[in-house]
């Protein structure tokens, strides 16, 4: 009798096991990520903040992807539109328009915990919100500051920073004319998106925009003058005529091999630039500030290059894509990983922490924040952007003027709104 | 039983081949067809629409999409012709009984043996404007005075590539040759020197129409490589600068896959393919002609 009630009780805890490891089993939660390759944070950043997650998340497996900026859009709507979907993804500000449009993305505005929306900077939620909805949580606000080179500016005799873009173009003549550096400016002009984050850039310290309040494009009129600008740098010997083939990598090493004295970046290069493994420059040498506006004009310029995480709709688990970018983007995550990106968190910017040792870029993000502006964010932007990187690199060529060049664009533009 | 019966008793060997093949080359050829002819966007979100001939009427006034042809029709008549008399003169000069020919022969085969990717990021490598290869090598020998962008040179980016897709091609075209000049009896070769065939004659009466098949066949691979020319491209300057070296693959991935109009471009690749097959039509005859 007792030998029957003990093999009866191993068989139940048999069974027990094996529904327990099927239930378990069948749990089991697949997510695929994709995100970028460059900048921002680092893959293995990410991978890092994946694996905790993973850890305090036992039923989830989360896969990440990482490919190059120019490819993320790419990808994302390859996918999307296979059967064969990402569950989330990284998202640039300029692309927010175009998922919405196409209804790629979930509308996440009633599962945003209050926390996150009280504490996230107030401006962030301008990148990731279409017509009202949430479509994403902010992962990062950026602009292209403006890197210079102290000791540099010191050989010259300058011991201030420029205050406008005239003063700066000065301080580059007397470095040439010095013979301190052979091109003071080098920026990523190659037939990308960062050459019209370049533009953009210098489009908003010359006070001008992209679009009138119509949102129809006028940069025949009113980008004239700052394309005007950058093709005199060109032709004046003061930009690195390699800048038509560099992307940000590119500038980056040059100006951390001490080849440049200004340029324009993202804030990843802050932390590179300083490395002694990355770059020959000491790092009291890298100064970081907001761009200085045109003269009577503005103070300072600075356009978003922000990115949020968004879930794809097609995801088979939006409930835990959604927990995985919520944690991605979460205070202590962003705290923890802020050498190369600052959080998105107001609180994070009062922690003397964050802060320590980098209190100038620090600085200069705050200010880049509560001035940055946008590019445009509308369906077909990427072809518009791509007519624009073309007939700018003209302008910048010397083929065509920078009137004839941004008015052939528009005519394109134009015809395919 | 026959050969013919045998053949045909095993021919159903073949199926798996042909209906794999059909699946994974027929359906998507037989889908862009269908695509060329509606307005049907990347993620399907809408109904293609039946458009008839209108993408392909726009496309012949598309200044894009015509100025890619043109970048490509450069491109592949400049890497063809190239690799066809580079490679037919090393083929020439390996099949003589040389010293160390049979290990230059190995090493020829290195180039063509590497991906396209890794060739395409080697030579932007040699390119850098800022610490490439060839602009040191051109310093130190005082051809230049300063480093070249040859990559973000507008009349310079489409050349750059060109050389070096040479580079990695033209072993084939001598590889090809090579093997053809092999099968080539001696005794015909010496029955021309006893006739009193000097050497111009003996290549052009002897050799050249017994290595012309085998230039067709290497001339008809090479000819469709270049004009479908994608990765290297892609790689190297993605069509920059300012759309000086974007072919028609490039223009028609863009069209595509960034543009999301599938419709208009899958009607660039069927045109695209026309041309092709155009090309290669137009060779075989040329070619066929001489070798008469």
């Amino acid at each position: 009798m007792r030998k029957n009630f003990v093999l009866s009780f191993l068989v139940v805890c048999i069974l027990l096991t094996l529904f327990a490891s099927t239930v378990l089993a069948e749990e089991e939660i697949e997510l695929r990520f994709l995100g970028m390759a460059q900048a921002a944070y680092s893959e293995q950043n990410v991978n890092d903040m994946t694996a905790d997650f993973m850890k305090d998340h036992p039923n989830i497996k989360v896969s990440t992807e990482f490919v190059p900026y120019e490819e993320l859009r790419n990808k994302t709507m390859l996918a999307y539109g296979s059967s064969n979907s990402y569950d989330a993804a990284l998202v640039d500000d300029i692309w927010f328009a175009e998922y919405a449009a196409k209804d790629m993305l979930l509308d996440i505005t009633a599962d945003i915990p209050q926390e996150y929306k009280d504490g996230v900077l107030a401006g962030a939620w301008n990148v990731t919100t279409k017509n009202g909805k949430i479509l994403g949580v902010p992962w990062f606000l950026d602009t292209m500051y403006l890197f210079y080179n102290k000791d540099m500016l010191s050989k010259a005799g300058f011991e201030d920073t420029p205050k406008s873009i005239e003063e700066m173009v000065e301080m580059a003549k007397v470095l040439k004319e010095k013979g301190i550096v052979e091109y003071p400016f080098v920026f990523s002009m190659a037939q990308a998106e960062a050459l019209i984050c370049v533009y953009a850039n210098f489009l908003e310290a010359y006070g001008q925009s992209f679009q009138d309040a119509e949102g129809n494009y006028i940069l025949q009129d009113s980008g004239v003058e700052t394309l005007e600008f950058l093709v005199s740098l060109m032709d004046e010997g003061l930009l690195n005529p390699n800048s038509l083939e560099f992307l940000e990598e590119d500038v980056r090493r040059v100006f951390s091999s001490g080849d440049a004295a200004f340029t324009l970046n993202w804030a990843y290069m802050y932390a590179l630039a300083k490395d002694p493994a990355e770059s020959s420059l000491a790092p009291e040498a890298v100064g970081i500030m907001t761009l200085p506006g045109k003269e009577g004009i503005k103070e300072h310029a600075a356009m978003s290059g922000s990115m949020g995480l968004g879930v794809l709709s097609k995801s088979a688990h939006p409930k835990e894509a959604l927990e995985y970018i919520l944690y991605l983007s979460s205070k202590g995550v962003q705290d923890t990983y802020s050498n190369l990106q600052l959080p998105v968190w107001t609180a994070s910017y009062d922690d003397p922490q964050i802060a320590a040792g980098r209190e100038d870029m620090v600085a200069a993000a705050k200010q880049a924040f509560s001035i940055m502006n946008v590019r445009p964010s509308e369906p077909n932007y990427q072809e518009a952007s791509a007519i624009l990187q073309k007939n700018i690199q003209s302008a910048l060529y010397g083929d065509v003027s920078a009137k004839d060049a941004l008015t052939s664009a528009i005519d394109e533009i134009n015809q395919i709104k | 039983m026959s050969y013919k019966q045998i053949k045909g008793s095993y021919s159903f060997l073949t199926i798996p081949m042909i209906l794999i093949m059909g699946m994974v080359i027929g359906w998507p050829l037989i889908q862009t067809f269908i695509f060329s002819f509606t307005d049907a966007d990347l993620l399907g979100i809408t109904k293609p629409g039946f458009t008839g001939l209108n993408n392909f009427l726009d496309a012949f006034q598309n200044r894009g999409f015509l100025n890619s042809l043109k970048v490509s029709g450069i491109f592949a008549v400049v890497v063809v012709s190239v690799e066809v008399i580079l490679g037919t003169s090393v083929a020439l000069l390996l099949n003589q009984p040389l010293i160390g020919s049979k290990v230059v022969r190995v090493f020829l085969i290195l180039p063509w043996a590497v991906p396209t990717i890794v060739n395409a990021i080697m030579w932007r490598l040699i390119y850098n404007p800022e610490y490439g290869a060839l602009n040191s090598l051109l310093y130190q020998l005082g051809f230049i005075d300063k480093y070249i962008s040859w990559l973000s040179s507008a009349d310079k980016a489409l050349w750059a590539i060109i050389f070096a897709d040479i580079w990695k091609n033209f072993s084939l075209v001598t590889l090809i040759v090579l093997a053809s000049l092999q099968s080539l009896p001696e005794s015909q070769v010496e029955a021309a020197k006893i006739d009193g065939a000097n050497s111009w004659q003996r290549f052009f009466y002897i050799t050249m129409p017994h290595i012309i098949p085998s230039l067709q066949v290497a001339m008809v691979l090479r000819i469709i490589e270049a004009v479908k020319v994608f990765d290297i491209i892609y790689v190297m300057t993605k069509g920059g600068p300012a759309n000086k070296t974007r072919t028609g693959s490039i223009f028609i991935y863009q069209e595509a896959f960034t543009n999301s109009r599938i419709g208009a471009g899958s009607s660039f690749a069927i045109i695209m393919v026309a041309f092709i097959i155009l090309l290669i039509l137009v060779y075989m005859r040329t070619l066929s002609q001489q070798k008469r």
